[in-house]
């Protein structure tokens, strides 16, 4: 069995051109070689994680035993593992000996430099991988391929664990892509791992161990039989013939689900009993005419049965009259957020270890200036705050009261954004509004609450 | 053969200027006086390589002159103040050290483009003492120390062969000159392959200021005086010299024979100048000149 070195456990990432990996869970082991197979390009995302051009959305990577936060080429040369592309630099002011051997990490307490060593350590590489190249040679004059290929030795050399190769067939031609192979091939009896994306992965089939099918940012499948590697197209065909049937089947059942899934809910409105229902992940308009009588109708949906049922229920009520309450000033912003589910992050309440990992989720979390300033509670961060604390705690209803007419413009355009978001998270969502535009704007359905009880449903 | 024709081919200019000179010299034009000349070659060379040293790592200095100014105005109050002469020496190669190693530390952590950088340091490093001494100069002797000395000036020129057989070695022969290579070629392709550019740096900085600390010495002690002008008679000079030695600036391009010929060129420059009396009628636009120089080879480097 060999050994494991790196491990990506429920890994999601993103680039720098925001594309995306989900859910990646890969082991590595020493010596192994895994291709990269797609019909779209996105494989390439993978290789963006050694290049330091990705970043950690969430999920883990174990490094050695060791769980690193972020995807810096720095910390992977540490580790031995080198990310090779087609873009290879060399130091012309060094001939190709030195470029070879002093391109590496040094503890600085070497002075002198042994010209006649490494020169014949030089030579004896070049010989053992069959690179016609002399140790004197000037690197000005060397072809891009050859730069690869010796830019692969350098990094054997260096002891490498593993070598990422970033689509190095876009610089070879049937030749080179030969040499590139036996070079490969003989690198990997050294116990060296590799992890290929190509634009041309068939190239690569015999001489690697696994093929991970990548598409759409997903690893689809994993091959591990080499006589499915010529078949991979065909594989890859069927898994995403049969992925896009499970995925419209799904998407139809969620669908009917949707439509079936929906809250009743009823209160006491002058006198009467007023009963409406709410689809998950609805914005609803309880529209009413006098300001007066809406606020009636939002204090008795608070004190509608009892409050531990509507609590447990997952109901929640946030109004203008108590938008300072629910601020705790003493605590932190972060704290504040965090308040109502530290009890879901940590059954003990040890919420903190987790508090970076949420914070550092750029999908759910945008904004990293405001939580930041030591309990600045602003009007409009406490509405941030609260507004954080319910997309995190995600209720499954969540009623608003006056919040978007509490709001300025800039504000305003803050918090329609921010809805949206939580129903996409199927909360769903009654406004009380005196705003009636801005409700209008962003409700789903509006339910007219006339004088004297008299309701009309309208739809879209 | 083939390298010699490609050695005078590279100094073509330098090799004309100072044939020019000695020619004039033996037709009697000018008044060749050898010690005047050994003087100012050894000032010159030594901060030529100190120049070219850093320049090869990738970094434009406009402070080294204020460095040897404010070395020789700290040095000379310390003198003043009862201090020994051997001491004030030391002082001034520490305090060298010093400002080289911070150098190089603020250039490489703050990544600033080394030409602003180092303008900036020059300012402060000129008007340090300028509250202290109002004419921005001190004397601490009336009688001129080194004036006239031929054993010191024997003795500074064979230091200064040492330092260039030095500068041969280090930059052949040892890791730090082909880091200083690498630093100046591609700064981000040695921190990509796990070099400690910030001590290697530092490292640099600190060898090419202990080559300003023997001009500054010498400078000190020929004059018996520290002023903040000192230093800024050779700016220009020196970069002069670094320019005409093919000194690469950002390509770690450069040999120690340029650095000398480089020196020589402008020492004989010089000299024709003086010999001819249009030293200082020249003196500011040869300046403006050299900058151009530098920004076009610096401009060639980047193409």
């Amino acid at each position: 069995m060999r050994k494991e070195f790196m491990r990506f456990t429920n890994l999601y990432i993103k680039n720098s051109h925001y594309e995306r990996l989900e859910q990646l869970n890969v082991i590595f082991r020493k010596g192994e070689s895994y291709l990269l197979w797609g019909n779209d390009h996105t494989g390439h995302v993978f290789t963006d994680i050694f290049r330091g051009e990705a970043r950690i959305t969430s999920g883990n990577i174990w490094l050695n035993d060791q769980e690193i936060f972020e995807c810096s080429r720095e910390i992977f040369h540490q580790e031995k593992i080198f990310y090779i592309d087609s873009y290879t630099e060399f130091m012309y002011t060094l001939d190709l000996a030195e470029n070879l051997f002093l391109l590496k990490r040094n503890n600085l307490k070497k002075l002198f430099i042994n010209q006649k060593a490494i020169h014949m350590q030089a030579k004896e590489m070049l010989e053992q991988y069959n690179l016609p190249f002399n140790g004197w040679e000037k690197t000005e004059t060397l072809s891009t391929v050859d730069k690869v290929f010796l830019n692969i030795i350098r990094s054997v050399d260096q002891g490498a664990q593993m070598l990422v190769m970033n689509n190095l067939s876009a610089i070879c031609n049937q030749q080179d892509m030969k040499k590139l192979k036996e070079l490969l091939t003989q690198i990997r009896k050294e116990e060296v791992a590799f992890l290929i994306y190509d634009s041309h992965p068939e190239n690569f089939t015999d001489i690697v161990d696994i093929v991970f099918l990548v598409n759409k940012g997903r690893i689809e499948k994993k091959l591990y039989e080499k006589s499915e590697f010529y078949l991979c197209n065909k594989i890859m065909n069927e898994t995403i013939r049969n992925i896009t049937e499970i995925t419209s089947k799904i998407v139809k059942k969620h669908a009917e689900v949707m439509e079936e899934e929906s809250y009743d809910l009823s209160c006491d409105f002058e006198g009467k009993e007023i009963q409406f229902s709410i689809f998950r992940g609805e914005i609803l308009y309880l529209a009413i005419q006098h300001g007066q009588e809406q606020s009636v109708l939002w204090k008795s949906l608070k004190s509608y049965g009892n409050r531990k049922e509507l609590i447990s229920s997952g109901i929640r009520f946030w109004g203008e009259d108590n938008l300072n309450t629910e601020i705790f000033p003493n605590l932190s912003i972060k704290d504040n957020i965090l308040l109502p589910t530290v009890k879901k992050i940590n059954k003990l309440g040890f919420y903190k270890s987790r508090e970076r990992f949420i914070f550092q989720d750029k999908e759910f979390f945008e904004e990293n200036k405001f939580i930041t300033e030591k309990n600045n509670f602003t009007d409009s961060n406490m509405m941030k705050t609260i507004f954080y604390r319910w997309k995190l705690f995600h209720p499954k209803v969540l009623v608003l009261n006056n919040i978007l007419s509490r709001a300025d413009v800039e504000m305003k355009e803050w918090i329609l954004k921010r809805l949206l978001e939580l129903t996409e998270r199927k909360t769903s969502i009654i406004l009380l509004e005196s705003a009636a535009e801005d409700a209008m704007k962003i409700a789903d359905r509006v339910i007219m609450i006339k004088s004297k009880n008299t309701m009309k449903d309208l739809q879209g | 053969m083939e390298r010699l024709k490609r050695f005078i081919q590279e100094y073509k200019i330098s090799f004309a200027i100072v044939f020019i000179f000695l020619l004039e010299c033996m037709r009697g034009s000018y008044d060749l006086k050898a010690w005047s000349f050994l003087r100012q070659m050894n000032i010159m060379t030594f901060l030529t390589i100190g120049v070219s040293l850093e320049m090869m790592s990738g970094d434009f200095d406009l402070a080294f002159a204020a460095q040897i100014s404010l070395s020789t105005i700290t040095a000379a109050l310390l003198i003043s103040a009862g201090l020994p002469i051997w001491t004030a020496c030391i002082v001034i190669i520490g305090l060298n050290a010093i400002l080289g190693c911070l150098k190089g530390f603020l250039l490489t952590k703050l990544k600033m483009p080394s030409i602003i950088f180092t303008l900036a340091l020059q300012v402060i490093f000129l008007n340090i003492f300028s509250g202290v001494l109002p004419d921005n100069r001190i004397n601490f002797s009336d009688i001129l120390v080194l004036h006239g000395n031929r054993a010191a000036e024997v003795l500074v020129t064979g230091l200064l062969i040492l330092t260039v057989c030095g500068m041969y070695f280090f930059l052949n022969n040892t890791y730090y000159g082909k880091y200083c290579r690498m630093l100046g070629e591609n700064m981000e392709l040695a921190e990509k392959s796990g070099l400690n550019c910030m001590a290697i740096s530092m490292i640099i900085h600190v060898i090419a200021s202990l080559f300003f600390s023997i001009p500054a010495i010498s400078i000190m002690l020929y004059t018996s005086s520290g002023s903040t002008y000192m230093g800024a008679n050779y700016l220009y000079k020196v970069l002069a010299a670094v320019c005409l030695g093919g000194i690469g600036f950002q390509n770690g391009k450069g040999s120690v024979n340029g650095m000398v010929i480089g020196a020589l060129t402008v020492v004989t420059m010089l000299m024709m100048l003086t010999g001819s009396g249009y030293l200082n009628r020249f003196e500011t636009i040869l300046e403006g000149i050299i900058i151009l120089l530098a920004l076009d080879v610096k401009n060639r480097t980047k193409n």
